[in-house]
């Protein structure tokens, strides 16, 4: 048979799926083979045309580490207080080892304002009627009130020791007590300081299932409610008062599928997603396909999500949607640690979504929690660490961790046959195309049936005009 | 052969690159992997253009 020379254009079709095993037999069409998904994906977003762009480095909100405690950044929070003055004020919260922070308008420092906290809980935080609320599932320390003047104190009007809230139909909803672990709380109307008086109650979700709430969520004029971390269900509550033509009322939802906590749940777009003990989830897909394991948002990489990932950490996850971005993000401890050392990114811009890992491979910033803020009035993706720093990531152009670390993108396609495993072919060459970048190699790399990988350095320097 | 871009006053001002890499010999698979380690430095690639010669008997075992 006489050689034939074949050129073919590979491109870029697909994001990280795992699941879809090694190999990828197609022989090309029209001289272009569309490779549906990749193995490898780490440290790295895509661009809309499906090309793997190097996720941007981390750099310190705060450059004066905070000590306390384990000096974890359990949680932190963007407020933005209304008042009555035509503008808006703004302040951060943190919850870092034992203590509870404040921050103008990301200053940059954090001033602390409530101490003798209980350490390592999983807090939470919310907005009410311009009071920041702070809350977690210490069985001791309870809910407070973050004014813009930050005068933190107990949250006023007899609430319970709650772990989260929401606002949802203008008043205050609760859940997360110890003592009654399936009783939805809410206040009086318009006023979050007020859990005793008319207009508050309370609504029991399947008491004594063997779950507990686990988490709520405003969607759709309804308040959805997640019951876990065990028998899992998800719950509708309906109405706009306590009683009257449009009472509150709970309709069930779904069994076999909830959220694990609060603090893994977003909203994007028309939707919520949410983290479970059996993968991430999107709520519209779960009310077409119920637990229907196709609909899983995770099912390219939920073999990763299910076998690599700490299980017993699964519920101190924090999820942030970058919508500046088009990321829906959460971050999980890899099995064998307790540190969050890898984010799980899905990328809802594409349908179906493309998904990438940050520090699978190899180490980005351990991010402990998660949160968007607004800096100069741009929406960016903060984490908190176990170090007692709050750290810009994913878009700072200086691409190291706190401007020190190096870290590696890394892009790998499944085996490639071209059409036939059967037949030998013979390797000639590569034309990378990229976007110019600056007089630096990035490394391709192949590998050959079972040979050790062969590696080119390629220059990304814009260059001379063709001619 | 010599690299070449397709960049400058083509391509809208160094906005695009396509560099030549050699390759050689013979594979039933292959697997394509791009890597950048180097700290500050940034990776982009949109497509690969892979030549290959189709060129031994089919049904040959390993």
């Amino acid at each position: 048979m006489a050689d034939q020379l074949q050129k073919v254009i590979l491109g870029f079709g697909g994001g990280l799926a795992t699941d879809f095993g090694p190999s990828f037999t197609s022989a090309p069409q029209n001289g272009a083979l569309i490779i549906p998904w990749a193995v490898a994906a780490d440290n790295l977003t895509w661009e809309l045309d499906g090309g793997p762009h190097k996720v941007g480095g981390t750099s310190r909100l705060n450059t004066t580490q905070i000590q306390v405690g384990t000096n974890t950044v359990h949680g932190f929070f963007d407020a933005w207080y209304q008042g009555t003055i035509g503008s808006e004020t703004q302040k951060q919260w943190a919850n870092i080892g034992t203590s509870l922070y404040s921050m103008d308008a990301l200053d940059g420092t954090w001033d602390s304002q409530l101490t003798g906290l209980e350490d390592s809980k999983q807090p939470h935080f919310f907005m009410a009627k311009d009071i920041g609320i702070f809350s977690s599932d210490s069985n001791t320390d309870v809910p407070q009130r973050l004014p813009v003047g930050l005068t933190v104190a107990n949250l006023l009007g007899s609430p319970p020791n709650f772990a989260f809230g929401t606002w949802h139909q203008n008043r205050a909803w609760a859940a997360g007590v110890a003592s009654n672990p399936s009783r939805l709380y809410y206040s009086a109307s318009l006023d979050p300081e007020d859990w005793t008086g008319a207009g508050s109650g309370s609504i029991d979700i399947d008491p004594e299932d063997g779950d507990r709430l686990t988490g709520i969520w405003p969607h759709r004029n309804e308040l959805i409610v997640f019951k876990g971390p065990n028998k899992l269900s998800i719950h509708r509550i309906t109405g706009s008062a306590p009683t009257g033509s449009a009472a509150f009322a709970r309709t069930p939802f779904v069994k076999g599928i909830s959220a694990i906590n609060m603090n893994g749940i977003g909203t994007v777009g028309d939707d919520v997603v949410f983290a479970s003990p059996r993968g991430l989830h999107s709520l519209a897909a779960t009310a077409a396909f119920g637990d229907y394991i196709e609909a899983f948002l995770s099912r390219p990489i939920l073999s990763y999500y299910q076998n690599n990932l700490n299980h017993n950490t699964l519920g101190e996850t924090w999820m942030a949607n970058w919508a500046q971005k088009g990321l829906a993000v959460w971050t999980f401890a890899k099995s064998g640690g307790t540190a969050k050392n890898v984010i799980l990114v899905y990328d809802y811009r594409f349908q179906p979504g493309r998904w990438s890992t940050w520090g699978r491979t190899t180490a980005y910033l351990n991010c402990h929690s998660l949160a968007i803020m607004q800096q100069t009035r741009i929406h960016r993706l903060y984490a908190g660490t176990t170090t007692g720093f709050v750290s810009r990531i994913g878009d700072v152009a200086d691409q190291r961790l706190d401007g020190s670390t190096a870290y590696t993108a890394e892009f790998k396609w499944p085996f490639l046959n071209f059409g036939s495993s059967a037949t030998m072919k013979t390797a000639h060459g590569g034309w990378a195309s990229m976007a110019a970048k600056g007089d630096y190699n990035v490394t391709i790399g192949w590998s050959r049936d079972r040979n050790a990988e062969e590696t080119a350095a390629v220059n990304q320097g814009g260059g001379d005009t063709l001619t | 052969m010599a690299d070449f871009t397709l960049d400058s006053s083509v391509l809208a001002g160094n906005a695009f690159t396509t560099r030549h890499f050699e390759m050689s010999g013979e594979f039933r698979e292959i697997q394509f992997r791009f890597f950048q380690s180097t700290g500050n430095q940034d990776m982009e690639p949109h497509f690969l253009e892979f030549h290959y010669h189709w060129d031994a008997v089919a049904g040959e075992a390993f």
